[in-house]
């Protein structure tokens, strides 16, 4: 039986955080607000009204492209992409088409070798929301549309398809997630539709387990409308079985859409794809292209924060934690400078990076104490109170074998009962900061060797 | 005469999402043909020391800063161009479908 190794490529959509909307000034929060009241002749497309693009917006897509590593076009403008939808009030959404933003870029996938290449990065508007209403009889059968949402700006990113398995393609777009919520331009919220995702996917016959690029298959099918990483997994699963069946009997899958039936478990065919999109691009005519200087590149390039992949790094190389720590503390961006600043602030070796992270983690007392002063000195506290070091323990266990040396007598011709009354000695002398089991240990230990 | 075939004006009309009779193909056919040409006699225009534009205003770098503006419209003002509404919301034949 030949084997099939899936080439699988995604698209995501991300809706920027800005305050107002991609080309005119109606606040872009929409999320469960009154329906059409956040609209202007502008997002409403009507007549006469004219784009006015929001530098925000732009900077941002390219703060997202540098830190995928992508070439900026320093020349770059918007272009009309026509369909005809009730959700597009114009007959076309102003996007980008042959001098998108950024292009040419890589990503790591985090805990793999591999890296993907990024074909594009673009900006363009959201499309209105489209709401269908089953509900009461007289009203049956329409679809109500929202313009709130028209005109939000969007970021889509294409991969090349060079994910291999279902595995790698979830663990890149948590990072991709993860890597927008550091830069603050996105909330990536699935459930609010501010992160969607689509992936192309079809299946290669594998003579080798490297793909050359002539074994690339001549179809791909999309899968769309996908609202989770959960659902994406799923759908990718239930569809290279799909494919595979198909190949294994030797036939031929068809270039379509498909969507996933959660309850099925299976994906269905949403429409057949005509000849070739026909989307009649040309440039906006309402907005002038975009130059970038190199300065203004480099600017936008030092507003980039410190991504998670290089947390991870520093925070193995500077504090020795475990993977798992650092995986808990890099996906909270807020308690990992909460960490930092608590090891800041120890700044001794008292306490490890390690026993900071294992209190914070395990005990949520970064929920406890609001700040890390608050929680530094009461684990200084706790760990003085139940703690003395071994050192401590061993001298004071020393100089009461030297005060009691009727007890060790005892002890030596066979009376155990001394033994609490010794550590009652010794817990004493610490002033009740040592660890009982140490002291037993200990202190068996040196009247075995008296 | 190059002009446009019969395939092409159904193209069109199907993305324009226009059902169109047989004699009104071969009407747009002859129209658009004709709209073709005329624009064609821009191929006669010497171009050679003329480098590609997408603009003929020559601006660059039009930018506003993110900043929500006070000209939009309420709700009763968006809506009022139609009589479907519902809720708040324009109304709309049903589509479950993207086409
Ligand atoms: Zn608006």
């Amino acid at each position: 039986m030949s084997r099939f190794i899936p080439v699988i490529g995604l698209e995501v959509h991300i809706e920027l955080a800005t305050k107002s909307k991609m080309f005119c000034g109606c606040s872009a929060d929409h999320f469960a607000k009154e329906p059409n009241t956040q609209v202007c002749p502008v997002c409403l497309g009507l007549p006469g009204a004219l784009p006015y693009a929001n530098f925000s917006a732009i900077e941002q897509t390219v703060m997202f492209g540098l830190s995928m590593n992508c070439k900026i076009n320093r020349f770059s403008k918007f272009d009309r992409k026509h369909y005809f939808y009730p959700d597009l009030p114009k007959g076309y959404q102003i996007s980008q088409y042959d001098f998108p933003f950024c292009v040419k870029g890589k990503f790591q996938i985090p805990n793999s070798k591999n890296q993907i290449r990024i074909r594009r990065i673009h900006l363009e508007e959201d499309t209105a929301k489209l709401v269908h209403q089953f509900g009461d009889s007289k009203e049956k059968g329409i679809s109500l549309v929202d313009f709130n949402r028209s005109g939000v700006p969007l970021v889509e990113m294409v991969t090349e398809p060079e994910f291999s398995d279902v595995d790698s393609v979830i663990s890149f777009l948590q990072e991709i997630q993860l890597l927008v919520r550091y830069l603050g331009i996105s909330s990536a919220d699935m459930e609010k539709g501010s992160m969607r995702l689509e992936a192309n996917i079809s299946l290669a016959k594998a003579q080798k387990s490297k793909l050359q690029s002539e074994d690339l298959p001549n179809y791909k099918v999309e899968l769309k409308n996908i609202n989770s990483f959960r659902f994406l997994r799923k759908a990718l699963n239930a569809e290279i079985k799909r494919q595979k069946r198909i190949l294994r009997k030797g036939g031929k899958v068809t270039q379509e859409t498909r969507g996933y039936d959660e309850y099925k478990n299976i994906t269905f065919s949403q429409r057949i794809k005509e000849e070739a999109m026909d989307y009649r691009y040309f440039p906006e005519p309402d907005i002038p292209p975009i130059r970038f200087s190199k300065t203004q590149i480099e600017d936008i390039k030092s507003k980039i924060p410190e991504l998670p992949a290089a947390k991870r790094k520093r925070l193995e190389e500077k504090y020795g934690i475990s993977k798992e720590y650092i995986e808990i503390l890099v996906q909270d961006k807020r308690r990992c400078d909460y960490f930092e600043k608590s090891c800041e602030i120890s700044g001794n070796k008292e306490l490890s990076a390690k026993s900071i992270a294992g209190a914070l983690i395990n005990q949520n007392l970064d929920r406890k104490f609001e700040s890390p002063y608050e929680f530094i000195r009461y684990l200084k506290k706790i760990s003085k109170k139940y703690y003395s070091s071994l050192k401590e323990i061993e001298d004071a266990i020393q100089k009461v074998l030297s005060d009691n040396s009727k007890a060790v007598k005892d002890y030596h011709e066979g009376n155990s009962n001394v033994i609490g009354f010794l550590i009652g000695q010794v817990q004493k002398m610490l002033k009740g900061r040592g660890e009982p089991k140490l002291i037993r240990e200990s202190l068996i230990k040196a009247l075995q060797k008296d | 005469m190059v002009g446009i075939t019969k395939d092409q004006v159904k193209h069109i009309s199907r993305l324009s999402k226009l059902s169109l009779s047989k004699d009104e193909v071969n009407k747009f056919q002859k129209q658009l043909g004709e709209i073709v040409e005329y624009v064609r006699t821009l191929e006669l225009v010497k171009l050679n020391d003329t480098a590609p534009t997408s603009q003929t205003t020559e601006l660059t770098n039009v930018y506003r800063n993110d900043l929500i503006g006070v000209d939009g419209l309420d709700q009763k003002s968006a809506l009022s161009g139609t009589e479907e509404v519902y809720n708040g919301y324009f109304k709309v034949p049903s589509i479950f479908k993207k086409v």
